[in-house]
């Protein structure tokens, strides 16, 4: 063998071609954390957090914005820390939040900007912001501020609006860059539910609610098992486009759709609110066949909850 | 799933959560084995990969799609471990490779052919930082000793006799420990 051994290079070269190691979950809350819209508060990545705390300050002022979108979507995120966090600090809204999540989520009131300021305005107030009076006004005008340019030229589309407004508003918290992003694509997600599948739209108001008096009792997660759909057709006629997962007091959560051969991840969505499509994480559509789901979902207790099944998409 | 990579760096650069996930998932992976060549351990190697990745993002509007987007990341991954490299530690140039006291692990018994990546990378991860480095960037990653000796700020005569050095180490290595006979 000591052949082998003057090719000492070949050996290792062969050997590390391709080769992968795995790599800790908190690896990616830690960049998420970084690249998201403007928050940053990793403690490996110190150099961009001074730059980008700055920023947060300007963006604060532009949180005024988000008022009118972000408050409707604040409502429809089920109580996440975040959400409390906010509501404590308004005490007098909260009974009014939970009764009114779903209904006000779901139709996109604008009668609804007025509370909403109310909460937002706790914490732009603290951070020396904006003045109330300035929110008051800029809100019914729907004054889009020139830093923002970007939602400017966003074809004022609603959607977009509000994903970076959801994002600013929750960047006020610092630690919770995480708990930001999942809002992101939570208020993208239900922008889609809106626009395409009315009939899961009751079906996820009437459980929202139920969730919100069931919340204030138990504390740890429970998932309807027996509600997943095995077999489901997303075709677009509006019946059972969508499959998602329905459960109480739901703290983390994380589906994914895994391809059933190779196990890779096709989709995956990471608030119960989320649904899965039949598309990929490209929109394209999935091939006809079965798939596996998988479900990992804890409460405050931090009991995690793991369902694993098929799901034949025809 | 076929990876459109212009429409991944197109969402990512939008910066959707989605595409980001997916950009991480699909190559993190790959990018830790480099890291891991480059480190003594898990830990340092995961520190190197976040940091690498997050400027990956950052970056990413830099990526002219003209190469592979992976060779692109792999650039910014090896360029950080070489970063932590020089900014953390001295590239010990001068170690005797007689006074080996690493320790494979004695279950090996098989030829040389049969070592893994994983047997291969505790041997790099153990030797000395600048016959791992130089070693890693030569044969590996397929910089020249010119380039190697830009980026570590030594002469290419350094460059060359780290490497003989690293490669009479590893054979050193994997003999004592009668990985091959």
């Amino acid at each position: 063998m000591k052949n082998d051994l003057e090719n000492i290079d070949e050996l290792f070269k062969e050997a590390f071609d391709g080769f992968e190691a795995d790599v800790d979950p908190s690896v990616w809350n830690n960049i998420q954390g970084s690249i998201g819209s403007s928050a940053v508060s990793t403690s490996a990545v110190s150099t961009s957090v001074a730059s980008k705390s700055i920023a947060l300050k300007f963006v604060a002022g532009i949180l005024v914005l988000g008022s009118l979108a972000t408050g409707i979507y604040l409502f429809s995120v089920a109580t996440t820390p975040h959400e409390s966090e906010i509501a404590v600090a308004v005490p007098k809204a909260i009974i009014a939040m939970d009764t009114e999540k779903g209904s006000v989520a779901k139709t996109h009131e604008i009668e609804t900007v007025d509370e909403v300021v109310v909460v937002e305005d706790v914490p732009v107030e603290e951070s020396k912001a904006i003045p109330k009076e300035e929110v008051r006004e800029e809100i019914p005008a729907k004054t889009i501020s020139v830093e923002q340019q970007q939602v400017k030229e966003s074809k004022v589309e609603e959607t977009k609006i509000l994903n970076k407004e959801t994002v600013v508003v929750s960047s006020e918290k610092e630690n919770n860059s995480k708990k930001q992003v999942v809002n992101k694509n939570r208020v993208e997600q239900q922008a889609v539910v809106h626009a395409a599948d009315v009939e899961n739209e009751e079906i996820q108001e009437v459980n929202w609610e139920e969730d919100a008096l069931l919340e204030r009792e138990k504390h740890s997660a429970s998932i309807d098992k027996d509600k997943i759909p095995r077999r489901f057709s997303p075709n677009g006629d509006g019946i059972g486009d969508v499959i998602s997962v329905k459960g109480r007091n739901i703290k983390e959560f994380h589906a994914k759709i895994l391809n059933i051969s190779n196990a890779k991840v096709i989709f995956e969505w990471f608030w119960i609110e989320g649904f899965w499509n039949g598309r990929d994480m490209f929109g394209n559509k999935v091939p006809e066949g079965t798939y596996m789901l998988q479900v990992v979902a804890s409460g405050e207790d931090g009991v995690p909850i793991i369902v694993n099944q098929s799901l034949t998409v025809y | 799933m076929k990876i459109n990579e212009e429409q991944l760096v197109f969402r990512c650069l939008e910066k959707d959560p989605l595409a980001q996930k997916y950009l991480f998932e699909y190559y993190s992976k790959r990018m830790m084995g480099v890291c891991l060549r480059y480190s003594t351990d898990r830990e340092e190697a995961q520190e190197v990969l976040q940091i690498g990745l997050i400027k990956v993002f950052e970056k990413l509007e830099m990526f002219d799609q003209k190469g592979s987007l992976e060779g692109w990341i792999r650039k910014i991954i090896v360029n950080t471990a070489l970063d932590n490299i020089r900014k953390h530690k001295k590239l010990q140039l001068n170690v005797d490779i007689d006074k080996i006291d690493y320790q494979l692990d004695n279950h090996h018994e098989t030829a040389i052919e049969a070592l893994s990546a994983k047997d291969l990378l505790k041997v790099i991860q153990q030797m000395p930082l600048g016959f791992k480095t130089v070693f890693n960037m030569y044969v590996i990653e397929g910089y020249s000793h010119k380039e190697i000796a830009e980026e570590l700020e030594i002469t290419v005569g350094t460059s060359k006799s780290q490497f003989s050095r690293a490669k009479a180490y590893l054979r050193k290595i994997l003999i004592k420990e009668e990985i091959t006979r």
